[in-house]
């Protein structure tokens, strides 16, 4: 093969390439854009329907369609953060720069995360005990 | 010496990029995948927030009722999304196809291309038609 290959054979066996982890990023994309599929066509229906006529609190009293919302936020939030990070990669050329949007990306995502589950699981549990 | 490399670096030819090529399918579609995830992604964090909003706020879950919901800038920014979740979500479907291996042929990237923007029409027409028209 690569006579003058300057990696190690372990690298190579391991094939986890230059970053350490793999295609895992890759893979994890993918996994989430199938689970996307089904997530955004029940959050298509159901927002439909929320305009139509019943309303959100209507809809945040099943357990499944607070399943399915939270589902919907976190995958889609964790899927579309690997993309802006893939974005911020590929056009941020100051090493600075990228590092500084990088974490904010991560942090601003992770707390929208976790504070819009926070609201979610709450609203759900107001509507149904009913207080 | 140094003004005269950052002169030569200036110069410097470059292969031919973007601009210079006729716009085609397949190339339209591939950035405006970037371009829909990128709007997706801001789209999504200003749904999160308003499912925050309206836990917080003892305001009425009708959404319709809203104010804010009459306002035309509201509904231009729920067409665009709209579009764009259609849009990324069957490009995305030709994305996973093409990582089985499957539709590589310029015929059948054209042909997939093409049949993305006739569902995504369609998605969104009928949607929006669901809405307004039943």
């Amino acid at each position: 093969m690569e006579r003058n290959s300057m990696r190690s054979n372990l690298a190579k066996a391991k094939g986890l390439g230059a970053a350490g982890n793999g295609t895992h990023v890759w893979w994890m994309q993918r996994i989430t854009s199938i689970a996307l599929v089904p997530l955004i066509l029940w959050y298509v229906i159901t927002i439909i329907s929320i305009t139509r006529s019943e309303n959100l609190a209507g809809i945040i009293d099943c357990p499944l369609n607070v399943i399915m919302l939270l589902l919907f936020t976190l995958v889609g939030l964790y899927h579309s953060t690997l993309g802006m990070i893939e974005v911020i990669e590929d056009y941020v050329h100051s090493k600075a720069l990228k590092l500084l949007l990088l974490v904010l990306l991560k942090f601003l995502s992770v707390f929208t995360a976790v504070f819009s589950s926070v609201a979610i699981i709450m609203f759900h549990v107001t509507v149904f005990t009913g207080s | 010496m140094s003004t005269i490399n950052k002169s030569l670096k200036k110069q410097r030819p470059l292969s031919p990029h973007l601009t210079i090529y006729k716009p085609q399918i397949t190339t339209v579609l591939s950035i405006l995948h970037r371009i829909t995830g990128v709007g997706l992604y801001f789209g999504l964090l200003i749904f999160c927030w308003w499912l925050v909003s309206i836990t917080y706020s003892n305001r009425d879950a009708n959404l319709i009722s809203w104010p804010i919901f009459q306002t035309i800038i509201w509904k231009l920014f729920l067409a665009g999304w709209s579009i764009a979740l259609f849009y990324h979500m069957l490009n995305g479907i030709r994305h996973l196809f093409w990582d089985a291996g499957l539709g590589f042929s310029i015929r059948a990237a054209t042909i997939s291309g093409w049949a993305v923007v006739i569902g995504t029409l369609f998605l969104t027409a009928l949607s929006w038609g669901l809405v307004y028209f039943r």
